[in-house]
């Protein structure tokens, strides 16, 4: 019970400073308008992916829901290094609940906020033109969109744990999530690139989010989607077992 | 009277660096006890230690009867701290910043809403409550802070530098409401200073505190008896050495310190013995520039203990009245 109001707590402040940060928000909105809007629209007229009856846009859509989850979870780990600067990590540290449920409730919080934001980016979607498959497939997408944002706030989050200052973290992040962004199939199909970007995509535990929500939306399956569901619970749990490892030893 | 805090042989060491040196002492509940002592003497890692923030090296404490080692989490549980530096939430309220805490706390919801209430009335922030903590001013973040230490009804409050970077006069709003709350919530207060009025004051006892240890352990009027009944004060300069030889010569003083040109006596009778000391210092050709004569501070006490001020510049005289003198004397 203690730990259970502990990590609601924890997980209201996010919501509560979320709520306040509007700017943020917005800003955050920019990024996917413009892949669908400008790169989709764009590119689609010149690509053509055989796939029968998949546009561009539809084929990326998917893509870009995943990249404003893993952007808005991944960097949401920062403010584990921004409680630390401005000192209010203290006041968490030294009350009597245990890191694991501060972790939990900070995971829960970032990973909230990713959550709501591909939920935009999936209505923006649909704003555009994009048609998905099936409500059913709709509704079991939105279960893999919880699954992407916890996994990568865990690992934002453990990352932040080991380091002491935010712009640090902020220049780490950059060069992990770019490559994760683009090593993913997102933006073109698995089976047209040569063996060794392949191999590359299929390493990227990011792939198998994007893979999975193509398969649910637009019913394009490239991976199983058990094997994409498993890999991405698997990494889940690994980024959460060393976020509370790293956090435990952090020193206020 | 029980024992709040019982500290015994507590050490640490930072790589090669001891920064607290085997210190042991007691608190009573329901005082306020204060750790005085220059910046870099070991306070605020006494204080880390105490709160289990920091792992000893040597030694170790009890607090409320709990070991600090063995169960962090039970001493976590009775005490109440306000950090040196400031540990609020800025993008959240007065209140919620209290919300939180009280809820981290498992404060009962029935009871939160009212102790809020309660506390932020005390510090006297209720009409700032809804307000971001980001519109406070540095006295009224302090003050939250003390109002958030006190929700879960802590046993023993650890203020650590409570009243550092604030002006005169929030600083002695702080005093007021560290010592009401020390007698309506019958909380032990134990406190870290480099402030010698605040530990004069405030506290009921005082550890002088430098360099890892405890130089002097008392209430403030006995240290201070310690020194004597007056402190005469000569600045000097260059010369100050040749002085403080020929005063030790003639017997005029006991007890005489010598810090960057400026000659300290601590004696019964200060006003009597300045006709005596200029004309000694006219006598061995040495200029006198001023004279003060003054009431023991405990940084007098300090300095008697460690040859050394807590800070360089002139503590707040009780009783002071300077002469300035002709180069050539009356």
């Amino acid at each position: 019970m203690g730990e259970l109001k502990a990590i609601y707590t924890i997980w209201l402040r996010e919501m509560l400073r979320w709520r306040r940060d509007r700017a943020s928000l917005l800003s955050s909105m920019m990024q996917p308008l413009f892949w669908l809007f400008i790169f989709g629209v764009g590119m689609g007229r010149s690509v053509r992916l055989g796939l029968s009856g998949v546009s561009y846009l539809t084929f990326l859509a998917p893509g870009v829901i995943a990249q404003n989850i893993l952007f808005t979870a991944f960097f949401g780990g920062v403010s584990v290094l921004y409680d630390l600067e401005f000192g209010f990590l203290k006041e968490i540290l030294v009350t009597p609940i245990s890191r694991g449920a501060i972790v939990a409730g900070k995971v829960l919080g970032g990973a909230t906020t990713a959550f709501i934001q591909g939920l935009i980016v999936l209505c923006l979607s649909l704003l555009l033109g994009v048609r998905y498959n099936s409500p059913l497939g709709l509704a079991a997408s939105l279960g893999v969109m919880a699954l992407l944002s916890m996994a990568f706030m865990a690992l934002g989050l453990a990352l932040a744990s080991g380091l002491e200052r935010a712009a640090s973290f902020q220049r780490i992040g950059r060069f992990t999530t770019m490559p994760m962004w683009f090593l993913s199939g997102a933006l073109w199909p698995l089976d047209q690139c040569p063996t060794w970007l392949r191999l590359l995509i299929l390493l990227n535990p990011f792939t198998y989010g994007v893979v999975a929500l193509r398969t649910l939306l637009i019913g394009v399956n490239k991976i199983n989607i058990a094997l994409s569901i498993g890999v991405l619970t698997v990494f889940t749990l690994l980024m959460l077992g060393l976020g509370t490892y790293l956090f435990s030893r952090k020193e206020a | 009277m029980g024992k709040a805090i019982r500290v015994s042989g507590l050490t640490k060491f930072y790589g090669d660096l001891l920064a607290v040196d085997h210190i042991s002492f007691e608190v009573e509940e329901g005082e306020i006890f204060g750790l005085l002592g220059p910046n870099g003497a070991g306070k605020t890692t006494t204080i880390k230690m105490l709160t289990t923030l920091l792992r000893p090296s040597d030694g170790t404490a009890e607090v409320c009867g709990y070991d600090i080692r063995r169960e962090p989490d039970a001493v976590r549980r009775v005490i109440g701290i306000v950090f040196q530096e400031p540990s609020l939430d800025l993008e959240l309220t007065g209140r919620e910043n209290m919300e939180f805490h009280a809820r981290l706390y498992d404060v009962p919801k029935g009871e939160m809403d009212a102790r809020i209430e309660e506390l932020l009335k005390l510090v006297e922030l209720q009409d700032w409550a809804d307000r971001l903590v980001r519109n406070y001013s540095g006295g009224m973040r302090r003050r939250l802070e003390i109002a958030r230490s006190l929700l879960h009804h802590p046993r023993v409050l650890f203020l650590d530098e409570p009243t550092l970077g604030l002006d005169p006069q929030s600083r002695r709003h702080v005093w007021s409401y560290i010592s009401r709350i020390n007698r309506e919530e019958g909380v032990t207060i134990i406190l870290t200073t480099h402030y010698m009025e605040e530990a004069d004051q405030l506290c009921d006892r005082v550890a002088i505190i430098d360099k890892g240890r405890i130089v002097a352990l008392d209430t403030p009027e006995k240290l201070k008896g310690i020194v004597g009944g007056d402190v005469l004060t000569l600045e000097v300069g260059p010369e100050a050495k040749r002085l403080m030889e020929a005063i030790r010569r003639r017997g005029l003083a006991r007890n005489i310190q010598i810090l960057r040109g400026q000659i300290t006596l601590m004696e019964e009778d200060g006003e009597a013995l300045i006709p005596a000391l200029l004309r000694l210092a006219e006598e061995v050709g040495v200029p006198v520039n001023s004279v003060s004569l003054r009431k023991p501070s405990l940084d007098d006490v300090f300095l008697y203990f460690t040859g050394e001020r807590i800070r360089s510049q002139a503590p707040e005289p009780m009783m002071m009245w300077r002469m300035r003198m002709m180069r050539r004397g009356r």
